[in-house]
């Protein structure tokens, strides 16, 4: 009697153990799943009882294989006895999952089922007795009623409550599973979902008894207004399945920067059902996750950023901020796979990630690390003169600089607020600077037949007074200058190795000491103008001003854009050029009078 | 000679061939077929797509077997053909129009059913599949479930083929089944011996590879979807007198099991295969049957038009089978 007692606490126990009371769905269609269906059914009907009362009948039919007497007898009314333990093909193992059908405290339990010419009816009352009857005829597989008695008003959660848990628990099922509820008019509706992941996969494997989805995690954001701020937090999903029964969904790092689902033979549930049970058939799993997370993942995410790279410099070439911003969503969702990659310095020697063409460029065809490398050896002068960090350019939209830049082979990346591209090369454990675009200029010859009459003239003036302070100033270049916004400071001249073409701003300032740098003026500058127009009276004073600035900053070598501490040349050189100077006026005063 | 051949075979095409797939495709999935018989939204969409609303003249007529009333191999592999040629075509075809040259109206109704065909991603009707079930290293020994799905010429059309097999450790070098840890592959001896003995029923396949060493043969199951009785195919003497619509299908089944306890025969058109066996051949074979210790048992299931079920029953009340029928 005791002993009868305690195994009486002990079901009663295994059927508080489910959480969730509806939970018997899940483990009623996982047994259909194991007899083998092709189509599990799911329906509710609400009738009423003759006493005014309302009974829920939930139901749960396969097509199965069904149950004979010896089934019946030996598995489903024994606990903890299953017929497929450590069969690879088979999810039910513990022997416990029918007891769940009681977890919502039924009034009845009734099973139809039939086998081998057998076809059986078994009501259960409750969890502690049944009574079994043959019936006459043969079936199909299993039908499962479970009946409670509820209010109209429970009926409508219970049936909302019945399709949420068996979607929850089954969408990625290996078999149809059909839900209807009888009473409400809910239509039949397919309860399959493909197994994908939310924003598409970029892996799919399979192999005997084990499917495989991945992709890299969407990126955590904080957004105000446009704004979109990526936190670099990794919450990537994760889900286990068995012939696509859910055994856990949640978010996990298992691998950096990678969502996954598992659907394997390998996977069960602990008895509670709230976990995955982490036994060595788990860990064969786990390998495969991270043996593709190692092997194949690498691949897949280099050819999808050269591919995000490309629409990327293709968009921005096209100026179509739009495009840009939800690409660089891509983008950045990829990021942290790719420092898993670059931190590890085996991944970086076997993928050679130098060579990945994943830099956006607003040229239109992105770059790799390894032509921006290129690119710096080639154009060092332009970038950084003296500088021995390598640099690269950088611009958020492309324009007549760009494209000189580009007519030259020198890439330019992208600019984004949002999302930086080469944060890579830093993880790679490479240095690299970025050269702003804004740091940039274009000199461009200017056709002395556009000129205005004096501004010509003060140009022809310049080199007769530039001879008396030497050579680099026998000759000046008239240009135009072109900045990356059109907005800021001109630069009254510039000192240039080659005169026209793209230039650092600072380029005299980089170069100090060396010789031979050509003085370009920027004709468009309005205090050209002004000395333009000094120049007809003035002619020596206007060009004696100009050039008395030009050499205050080379001879002085002062960053162009620091306030001088200078206000005078140097005596002698000033003299020299004041004499010329004024030499140059006397001869204007003479030629006029 | 040439006579009979012709006979063998009937032509649809048009309306009758529209409702001719239409009502074979409704009856495999009204048959509640598990995973015993072959999978019958595979089968039900191949003949969806063998119906003219889906070819929307793109295909001609179709040949069935006058036996069986399926239609004929040729037709069927010939859907799984065109699906599987169809990216190349569709993509020829894309760039011919994307190259400004307009399709003829026969190019463009191919290549409109050679995309849905795409969507369909119709599997393959001959199939060979292995699981490990599990490995049992006390008896030196792995468990395997093999299916082969094979869609035979006649009487039946749909068939598969259900093998539990337990296999000795000393057999996996013998190129039965092969299996690396958790993983299994069948050997092309394996498959060509299936190939060849997946003629017949399951008991003559349970007595053949029984008899291979190493290898205990735990049950052999045999599903089929067909024959098909319908207008054009006839109706079986004794049918009493057919309408309009009426449409039969036959899903019979037969398991040679070692979990069975009797041989037990539910199926009206076939007989067990030792019955028809005499003298020493018979004796031979009961002792076989004894040393393997399987039973078999015969059962067949039908669906039906609804118009068809009172023949249908009165059909089976002769041999007093109890037979499942789905009428719709």
């Amino acid at each position: 009697m005791k002993s009868n007692l305690v195994a009486q606490g002990m079901v009663l126990d295994l059927v508080n153990q489910f959480s969730d009371t509806l939970a018997f769905y899940r483990e009623l269609i996982q047994n259909s799943l194991d007899a083998g269906s092709n189509r599990i059914d799911v329906s509710l009907e609400y009738v009423l009882q003759p006493d005014g009362k309302g009974l829920a009948i939930m139901r749960v039919e396969d097509d199965g294989s069904g149950m004979d007497e010896d089934i019946i007898d030996n598995y489903l009314l024994v606990l903890f006895k299953s017929s497929k333990e450590n069969d690879l093909t088979k999810i039910g193992k513990f022997g416990v999952g029918f007891l769940s059908v009681f977890a919502p405290k039924p009034s009845l339990v009734r099973v139809y089922t039939s086998k081998n010419m057998e076809s059986w009816r078994v009501d259960f009352p409750n969890y502690r007795s049944y009574n079994k009857y043959r019936m006459p005829n043969p079936r199909d597989g299993t039908l499962v009623e479970v009946h409670k008695r509820v209010t109209p008003q429970e009926y409508a959660v219970l049936s909302e409550r019945s399709l949420a848990t068996v979607r929850y628990w089954c969408r990625h099922a290996d078999t149809r599973i059909y839900f209807r509820d009888r009473s409400r008019n809910v239509p039949e509706q397919l309860v399959n979902e493909p197994f994908r992941l939310p924003g598409g996969e970029s892996l799919r494997y399979a192999e005997e008894g084990t499917e495989v989805v991945m992709a890299f995690s969407p990126p955590e954001a904080e957004r105000s207004g446009n704004k979109v701020v990526y936190t670099g937090e990794d919450r990537p999903f994760y889900g286990f399945y068995n012939r696509g029964l859910t055994l856990k969904e949640g978010r996990k790092v298992f691998i950096p920067g990678v969502e996954f689902k598992i659907k394997s033979r390998y996977l069960e549930h602990t008895i509670t059902r709230d976990n995955v049970m982490e036994d060595a058939n788990y860990y064969k799993a786990m390998d495969i996750v991270k043996r593709l997370a190692s092997r194949e993942l690498p691949k897949k995410l280099r050819a999808e950023l050269e591919a995000v790279a490309l629409r990327l410099s293709k968009a921005a070439a096209a100026g179509d901020i739009p495009g840009v911003r939800e690409l660089e969503y891509e983008w950045e969702r990829r990021k942290t796979f790719l420092k898993v990659l670059c931190g590890s310095l085996l991944s970086r020697f076997r993928h050679d990630l130098a060579e990945w063409k994943i830099i956006p460029a607003v040229s239109g065809e992105p770059a790799s690390l390894d032509e921006l490398k290129a690119a710096w050896k080639e154009h060092r002068p332009l970038i950084k003169a003296g500088s021995r960090v390598p640099a690269y350019f950088l611009a958020n939209k492309p324009d007549a600089l760009t494209a000189a830049l580009g007519a030259l082979g020198a890439p330019v990346v992208l600019e984004s607020e949002t999302c930086f591209y080469t944060e890579f090369i830093y993880w790679t454990g490479e240095a690299m600077t970025a050269v702003r675009a804004s740091n940039l200029v274009l000199t461009e010859e200017e056709d002395p037949g556009k000129l205005g009459p004096a501004v010509a003239a003060f140009l022809k003036t310049l080199p007769l007074l530039g001879e008396s302070c030497g050579g680099n100033y026998s000759c000046v270049y008239p240009a135009r200058f072109v900045y990356e916004n059109p907005s800021a400071e001109p630069q009254l001249f510039l000192f240039k190795k080659d005169p026209y073409g793209v230039g650092h701003r600072d380029e005299w300032y980089h170069r100090k000491g060396e010789s031979g740098l050509c003085p370009v003026i920027n004709c468009s500058h309005p205090f050209i103008n002004t000395l333009a127009g000094l120049h007809a009276s003035r002619p020596g004073f206007a060009a004696f001003l100009l050039l008395k600035s030009m050499l205050l900053h080379q001879e002085g070598s002062l960053h162009p854009d620091a306030a001088s501490t200078y206000s005078n040349l140097s005596p002698k050189l000033e003299r020299r050029l004041l004499k010329a100077a004024i030499g140059l006026d006397l001869a204007a005063e003479a030629r006029n009078v | 000679m040439g006579a009979r051949a012709e006979g063998r075979f009937f032509c649809l095409s048009g309306d009758g061939l529209e409702a001719y797939c239409r009502s074979l495709s409704s009856l495999i999935l009204a048959g509640r077929l598990n995973s015993s018989y072959p999978d019958p939204y595979v089968c039900s969409g191949y003949l969806s797509c063998l119906a003219p609303s889906f070819r929307r003249g793109a295909g001609g007529g179709l040949n069935a077997d006058r036996l069986s009333g399926l239609p004929c191999l040729k037709d069927m592999l010939a859907v799984k053909i065109d699906g599987d040629l169809a990216p190349d075509y569709i993509a020829s075809q894309e760039e011919r129009r994307a190259a400004g040259r307009s399709l003829p109206a026969q190019a463009e109704a191919r290549l409109e059913y050679l995309k849905r065909l795409g969507e369909a991603a119709l599997k393959p009707l001959n199939r060979l599949d292995v699981k490990l079930r599990r490995v049992d290293r006390e008896r030196c020994s792995a468990f395997f479930e093999v299916v082969y799905d094979a869609y035979a010429v006649s009487p039946a059309g749909f068939t598969r083929y259900t093998l539990q097999l337990e296999q000795k450790d000393a057999a996996w070098s013998s190129a039965f089944l092969a299996r690396s840890g958790d993983y299994s592959e069948p050997t092309s001896e394996f498959r060509a011996g299936l190939e060849r003995y997946a003629q017949d029923e399951s008991e003559l396949l349970f007595l053949i590879i029984g008899g291979i060493k190493g290898v205990r043969v735990e049950e052999v199951c045999r599903a089929r979807i067909g024959p098909f009785w319908s207008r054009q195919t006839g109706f079986p003497q004794g049918w009493p007198g057919a309408g309009a619509g009426q449409a039969v299908l036959h899903f019979p089944l037969d398991r040679a099991s070692v979990e069975l306890k009797a041989d037990m025969n539910n199926d009206p058109f076939e007989g067990m295969y030792r019955e028809f066996l005499k003298g020493e051949s018979k004796d031979l074979i009961e002792e076989r049957v004894k040393s393997l210790g399987y039973r078999v048992h015969k059962d067949r299931k039908f669906a039906c038009t609804r118009s068809a079920e009172p023949g249908l029953r009165k059909l089976l009340s002769a041999p007093a089978a109890r037979n499942i029928i789905y009428a719709i």
